[in-house]
């Protein structure tokens, strides 16, 4: 029986009623599953290789780089970012570039300062000690700190720790900075000299940390017993990050040592010497060097005196007897 | 009636198709796109991860001019990370410090000045330039500050195409078993919705094909359901238990009015054989008039000569004649009406015709019709009621003569006339009765069969006579129609087939 017409229509009427919101309903989805790429996209070429060269070094133009070596007093990166604003500002000055050397022990930074390979380095006060009376560095300036040119080694031992006094450190676990350190080795080495105390047992175990702070947090954390540290250090790490020695109870302050110092190899020519000695001690009379040495918790930089560090040769000698 | 061209069920069974398939494809693509980005910002937080960590581990061989440090540290990224495929490290001088190429680190990765001129970490995306290229996440993280160097790292990318695809697969997967599961629900959902539907639908079409006559119709099964579905609609029936329910009970008053109207019927037509006695009884009554006064006229002559044997002799037959002449009547009219019952028997067309024409015998003579008969040599005996179609054709015979008379009165010198013709036509016997009376107006010819319908005057017609006659050649399975054209003749056809189909009654 044939259909009337009518109902064609109105079915198809019915189709298009369904279909229309179907279709907007996939073209929406379709939109939305659109992946949005965050990242530009670019063609490499991974067989196109050696036709770019590094950018022109200093090492080729008339000025080379001031290169500035920098003890590992406190660990890399830390120093990296106390003293670049330093190491730049100096750079600015002497408008040459400066390459910061860094390296892991203080033996090998008396490398460079021994091969010439740096011109100027900030070094530990026996490392001054020793490399000046060989003849191998000059004194360039000294930081004030605090109004003074000196500081002192701290002993420190964990609180959980029953430690008082350096004779409670026998059989425990420490940590020295570094062998060629004053107040992170050679002091405890004096220490323990005069109380009689120095032999191969006294400590359980020995580690070097290669940095100040990492020997405050090896102590703090309880990892060692106890630690000898730079006392400006720790009086910063203090002031700054009280959480980050909460742990820590203080035994001994030493005495006031001369502070370590920056120095510059005998063979870097004298107008250097004094360009390089004029910026530093020069620095607290502009805001942009004031602002630097407040941030380093220096006050000023001074030509220095050989003769404040007397004491530490003092030390040097009796420990490596 | 119309063919169910969609049925029920494929209509449930596309819907849920369409449901499912829409659904499926809108979860793939929203769920794929929510997924991808997911994996994508895992990749981009692995890569992050996998650089800074790096970075971080580089600072100190990097500040310590450590090379063999550095390179130990890219060595390791590509040994321990499987996605990585090369790391390298620049100083801020633009010198390479360590590397995980064979040859070098390319060209294009290195003139990426605007890449890491910025001071943040930036990831983009490379393509390899040969053909075999995989879509690379390039990452650039400064170590410590771009002033000091810079750790470049490449992870694969297309491990998010990977993953993606396992999860298009495994959603395609669901999705296949959703509409699997979607249509054999479909199939059921649809078998259970949809079969009080047939039901109804086989049982109205049983009801619209069944002969008239039969008056038992089949009820829907309300019970051909699996037995816990009948104990669900027992206790929560629904419009569909309803509606069965209320077409059985319909079905079944049909029956009995049904039923009632055969017995009014089988009762309208014993009151219009009564209403045809009444019209043929002057006839009949002249019929048996004639043969009577001659036989009185022959005893009158008899008594008053009883010598005259001779004369006598001649009387007695003629009484003998008018008896029987005045038994066929009688008996004529007795078989008429005295047989009721669908007996069904071989009738011959000639003698139906010859019958019926002997009882309007009179009417005919007195209204001077000719009555001419057109037999179709050898036209077999068909199976009916005899009883029945005497009745149909006295009452076309009625309505002819009725018609011829009511022309004749309004017409000069008009001589009315009877055709009958019989022939065979394929499986049935064809009949046709033409008179040349007053006809039927056009505007009621489609209501001759209608009971009670008659043009005649009050009295003269009970208006069943043709539906009566309608109904009976309807049983023998024939058909019965009327052509007509005002004022000048109508013709009566009906055919019954040779053997009826279903003898019932």
């Amino acid at each position: 029986m044939k259909r009337p017409e009518y109902q064609y229509a109105s079915s198809r009427a019915h189709h298009r009623y369904v279909i229309t919101p179907v279709a907007l309903l996939l073209c929406f989805l379709a939109a939305c599953g659109e992946r949005v790429d965050k990242q530009p996209t670019v063609i490499v070429d991974f067989e196109q290789v050696g036709s770019v060269h590094e950018l022109p070094s200093d090492s080729s133009s008339a000025h080379p780089p001031l290169r500035v070596a920098l003890s590992a007093m406190l660990s890399p990166e830390e120093t990296f970012s106390h003293y670049l604003d330093l190491v730049t500002y100096i750079s600015g000055r002497m408008g040459r570039k400066v390459e910061i050397k860094q390296r892991r022990s203080y033996r090998e930074t008396n490398i460079l300062l021994e091969r010439e390979e740096v011109d100027v380095a900030f070094v530990c006060s026996i490392v001054y000690a020793d490399l000046s009376d060989r003849g191998v560095v000059d004194l360039l300036a000294v930081p004030v700190s605090q109004g003074r040119v000196h500081y002192r080694a701290f002993i420190l031992a964990n609180r959980s720790q029953d430690i008082h006094t350096v004779a409670d450190l026998k059989g425990r676990t420490f940590a020295y900075t570094d062998p060629l350190s004053f107040s992170g080795y050679a002091y405890m080495q004096y220490r323990l000299h005069t109380l009689s105390l120095a032999g191969d047992n006294f400590f359980s175990d020995v580690f070097f940390s290669h940095a100040h702070d990492h020997s405050i947090r090896l102590v703090n954390k309880g990892i060692v017993d106890a630690a000898t540290v730079h006392s400006l250090i720790y009086d910063s790490f203090s002031a700054y990050y009280p959480e980050a020695v909460k742990n820590i109870r203080v035994i001994e302050r030493s005495g006031y040592y001369g502070i370590p110092p920056f120095v510059t190899p005998v063979g870097t020519p004298d107008s250097t010497k004094a360009l390089l000695r004029e910026i530093f001690c020069s620095m607290h009379e502009n805001t942009r060097g004031q602002a630097i040495l407040s941030a380093l918790g220096i006050d000023r930089f001074i030509p220095g005196n050989d003769a404040e560090y007397d004491t530490v040769r003092e030390i040097n000698r009796t420990v490596r007897r | 009636m119309k063919r169910v061209a969609a049925p029920l069920f494929m209509k449930v069974l596309l819907a849920v198709t369409v449901v499912v398939l829409t659904f499926g494809a809108i979860n793939i693509t929203v769920i794929l796109s929510h997924i991808r980005g997911s994996i994508q910002a895992e990749l981009d937080q692995h890569a992050l991860f996998v650089a800074r960590s790096s970075a971080k581990a580089a600072e100190h061989p990097l500040l310590y001019d450590d090379f063999v440090g550095l390179q130990r540290i890219v060595d390791d990224l590509l040994e321990l990370d499987s996605l990585v495929v090369y790391a390298f490290i620049e100083a801020a001088t633009g010198k390479i410090l360590a590397h995980s190429f064979e040859r070098g680190v390319p060209d294009d990765l290195r003139s990426t000045a605007e890449f890491i001129s910025d001071t943040t970490l930036q990831m983009r995306r490379i393509i390899p330039a040969m053909a075999s290229g995989r879509s690379i996440l390039d990452v650039a993280v400064p170590i410590i500050d771009r002033s000091v160097g810079v750790m470049r790292i490449g992870l694969h990318e297309d491990s998010v195409n990977a993953s993606a695809s396992i999860l298009l697969r495994w959603l395609i997967i669901m999705i296949s078993l959703f509409l699997l599961l979607g249509i054999t629900g479909a199939f059921a959902f649809a078998h259970i919705i949809t079969r009080p539907g047939k039901a109804i639908s086989s049982v109205a079409t049983e009801i619209a094909r069944t002969q008239s006559g039969r008056y038992t119709f089949p009820r829907i099964a309300v019970n051909s359901r699996p037995l816990f579905l009948q104990r669900m609609h027992a206790r929560w029936p629904d419009e569909m238990d309803v509606l069965i329910e209320d077409l059985n009970a319909m079905i079944e008053r049909l029956e009995t009015t049904l039923a009632q109207l055969q017995k009014t019927q089988a009762s309208l037509l014993q009151s219009e054989k009564l209403a045809s006695i009444g019209t043929l009884a002057a006839g009949i009554a002249h019929e048996i008039n004639n043969p009577l006064a001659g036989l009185q006229n022959c005893v009158r002559r008899v008594q008053r000569f009883p010598a005259q044997s001779k004369k006598n002799e001649q009387y007695i037959s003629l009484i003998a004649g008018a008896a029987t002449q005045i038994e066929h009547v009688v008996q004529g009219l007795l078989s008429f009406t005295r047989k009721q019952h669908f007996e069904l028997s071989e009738i011959n067309v000639h003698s139906l015709l010859d019958n019926v024409i002997q009882f309007v015998s009179y009417r005919l003579r007195s209204l001077n019709i000719d009555v001419h008969l057109e037999v179709e040599d050898g036209l077999p005996a068909f199976r009916g009621s005899r009883n029945h179609l005497q009745q149909v054709v006295l009452n076309l015979m009625v309505n002819g003569i009725d018609a011829i008379q009511t022309r004749a009165a309004s017409e000069e010198n008009f001589h009315g006339e009877l055709l009958f013709k019989a022939c065979r036509s394929g499986e049935q016997v064809q009949i046709s009765m033409r008179d040349n009376g007053v006809g039927i107006p056009q505007h009621c010819i489609d209501q001759v069969f209608d009971p009670f319908f008659t043009t005649k005057e009050v009295g003269k017609g009970t208006g069943l006579g043709l539906a009566v006659s309608y109904n009976i050649i309807k049983e023998h399975g024939g058909e019965l129609w009327v052509e007509s054209e005002e004022g000048r003749f109508t013709v009566f056809t009906l055919t019954i087939p040779f053997s009826m189909p279903g003898e019932t009654k």
